[in-house]
């Protein structure tokens, strides 16, 4: 039963305090494991192993962070055979976007 | 799609393609509540699901902006998916490049009523491919060392949180999908968010984020 069934009961304000702050991506202040019950409990540390997928999925998507930078040169309009990037880059349209759907 | 041509759920993704990267930290609750008020520009790009119906149409700029919209998105996503092996910037590229072109040469199976209903779909698609790529080094596993095999999200949080966050989320209804999606894996703000699942305003996507991680919680197993 979710804890937003109507019939079940009301779920502890401070789940979803965790879960708001986890979707604001603030602070996170997690209650200490004997003030809360042990559904409670079992449901925020499900909620810390999402934050730490979030934390991850962050960490992979932020450029210069770990072991490579993502590229961001980003084919925008392509017209008589130049690629144009959104950093102002131009390139001969032999390079790696043709033959891709945007040249 | 005539609401959206108001701006209304127009959002500004073209722009931010080039401007805003990963936005992993966005919205304060303050801040969230004065975009709630906030107006959207009238001057907003088109919306993705109007972009979607002409690129249908055959509208060859439509298809340009949408692969501009969505590829560095896709390419930040894939870049924490792909194995280290496969994560050199050509590889990553040209994955999600070809995935990208594919899934809108197929648009005639799947009409998306959102935008985050596009990015599930490409999202799926894209993990599809990622899970092939791993397929068929696997096929060969002599030339790839151990640790060169996992994707760094995998790295960082192991591969069994990982299935039993991907069984969760497989399990969620599908505007709850969209929104953990959007906003764990591509940082979106909570206003993207309300643009991308059709919710009235910042502070009610903020609302359905919060909720839906309370329910993939209890979906984890």
């Amino acid at each position: 039963m979710s804890a937003f069934d109507v019939q079940g009961p009301a779920p502890d304000h401070r789940l979803l305090d965790v879960a708001a702050a986890l979707a604001d991506g603030s602070a996170v202040e997690w209650p200490t494991p004997d003030s809360v019950d042990l559904g409670t409990r079992d449901l925020l540390d499900r909620l810390r192993s999402i934050h730490r997928v979030s934390e991850a999925f962050r960490r992979a998507s932020t450029p210069g962070e770990g072991d490579r930078s993502v590229p961001m040169r980003v084919p925008r309009l392509s017209r008589g055979g130049i690629c144009r990037y959104s950093n102002g880059w131009e390139g001969a349209a032999s390079g790696r976007c043709t033959g891709r759907g945007t040249r | 799609v005539a609401n959206r041509s108001r701006g209304i759920n127009g959002g500004s993704h073209a722009d931010r393609t080039t401007r805003v990267g990963y936005n992993p930290r966005p919205d304060s609750i303050s801040s969230g509540r004065k975009e709630a008020l906030r107006t959207p520009a009238l001057s907003d790009p088109e919306c993705t699901t109007a972009l979607l119906a002409r690129v249908r149409g055959g509208d060859a700029m439509a298809r340009e902006q949408l692969l501009a919209r969505y590829l560095p998105r896709l390419r930040r996503w894939a870049h924490g998916r792909l194995p280290r092996h496969a994560r050199h910037s050509t590889d990553t590229d040209d994955l999600v490049q070809v995935t990208l072109v594919r899934a809108l040469n197929r648009l005639h199976e799947f009409e998306p009523q959102r935008e985050g209903a596009f990015l599930a779909y490409l999202r799926t698609i894209l993990l599809n491919a990622v899970r092939e790529e791993i397929r068929r080094v696997a096929r060969n596993p002599s030339t790839i060392p151990l640790d060169e095999s996992l994707s760094r999200v995998e790295q960082d949080v192991g591969v069994t949180l990982l299935t039993r966050y991907e069984a969760a989320l497989g399990r969620l209804g599908e505007v709850d999908r969209e929104a953990v999606i959007l906003r764990v894996e591509f940082g979106y703000s909570h206003r993207e968010i309300a643009e991308a699942i059709d919710s009235p305003s910042a502070n009610a996507a903020r609302m359905t984020v919060t909720r839906a991680l309370v329910r993939l919680a209890e979906l984890m197993q």
